[in-house]
């Protein structure tokens, strides 16, 4: 059976970008949302064995950002608690990695950073191995730093 | 990457003061085959133009961060390369934003919240204009 995925982000970009990847790589996306009041039902679908969750949300008319995942995240670990959830965020500090590790997360990816561990990292973590980054970034200047550089 | 070894994908220089944004629209471009640098001012964005000025497009916001704008930076970077270089600009889209930018062949404009697949569209249109301009 394909594997299928669930890409819930607030950005259309960001699932545009990754259902083009996960097609690429024979990775069904079975569907993706950018309305967090939608996330949990989509995941009950018994053809998605893996979501992709975004952490901060923007509201519909951009008025605030909100960290939807931590709610999301525990939400979906209760709907499918066999079911992995890959959290994929700009928001990288070690307190947000480690909040998303005891929330029950199965792995963490960071945007722009990680973007080619995407595909391998669905395949470890439904193999049952975790995904975590091994030296999480202090604030935002490692990222900067690092995006100066061609991709 | 070894400097010697020209990088065939065409070269997309981003300037988007919004991370978030910024991070996903190198994510996407990269998958589909760009080479990417990411800037989030005019600033960083002339200071990589004058180590590497082999870009083929530019991308870039509107409305950047302290009062800077997307055309201005344009602008500025051309007169630094010396070339018209293809530019999108992406705008919430009001005339007055849009009139300083009708009549340049080679600038485009793209609506937000951006269409991934327009966008992509319009890149592509562009690159192909380049080589009979």
């Amino acid at each position: 059976m394909p594997i299928g995925v669930l890409i819930a982000d607030d950005h259309a970009l960001v699932r545009t970008g990754l259902r083009l990847l996960f097609q690429a790589a024979g990775i069904t996306v079975v569907a993706e949302t950018g309305l967090p009041c939608e996330v949990v039902d989509l995941a009950l679908d018994p053809r998605v064995q893996l979501v992709v969750l975004d952490i901060l949300w923007i509201s519909r008319d951009e008025s605030e950002v909100r960290e939807a995942g931590f709610e999301l995240l525990p939400a979906i670990r209760q709907a499918r608690p066999e079911m992995p959830v890959v959290m994929y965020s700009i928001e990288s500090s070690a307190a947000c990695i480690e909040r998303c590790r005891q929330l029950g997360a199965s792995g963490f990816l960071v945007k722009g950073l990680d973007d080619a561990l995407l595909v391998p990292a669905v395949h470890a973590v439904l193999r049952g191995e975790p995904v975590w980054p091994d030296a999480p970034a202090q604030g935002g200047n490692q990222l900067a730093a690092s995006e100066l550089a061609w991709t | 990457m070894d400097m010697n070894v020209r990088d065939p994908r065409p070269r997309v220089l981003l300037i988007e003061d919004d991370q978030a944004v910024r991070a996903a629209t190198r994510m996407l471009l990269t998958i589909q085959g760009y080479a990417v640098i990411a800037t989030a001012c005019l600033g960083e964005a002339l200071a990589w133009i004058g180590k590497r000025p082999d870009v083929d497009l530019i991308l870039a916001d509107y409305h950047l961060a302290n009062g800077e704008t997307g055309p201005q930076a344009i602008g500025a970077l051309r007169r630094l390369l010396g070339r018209p270089v293809r530019a999108v600009i992406m705008t919430g889209d009001t005339s007055d934003e849009l009139r300083g930018v009708i009549g340049d062949p080679h600038l485009r404009t793209v609506r937000k919240p951006v269409d991934a697949d327009e966008l992509l569209g319009i890149l592509a249109g562009l690159l192909v204009q380049r080589d009979y301009a």
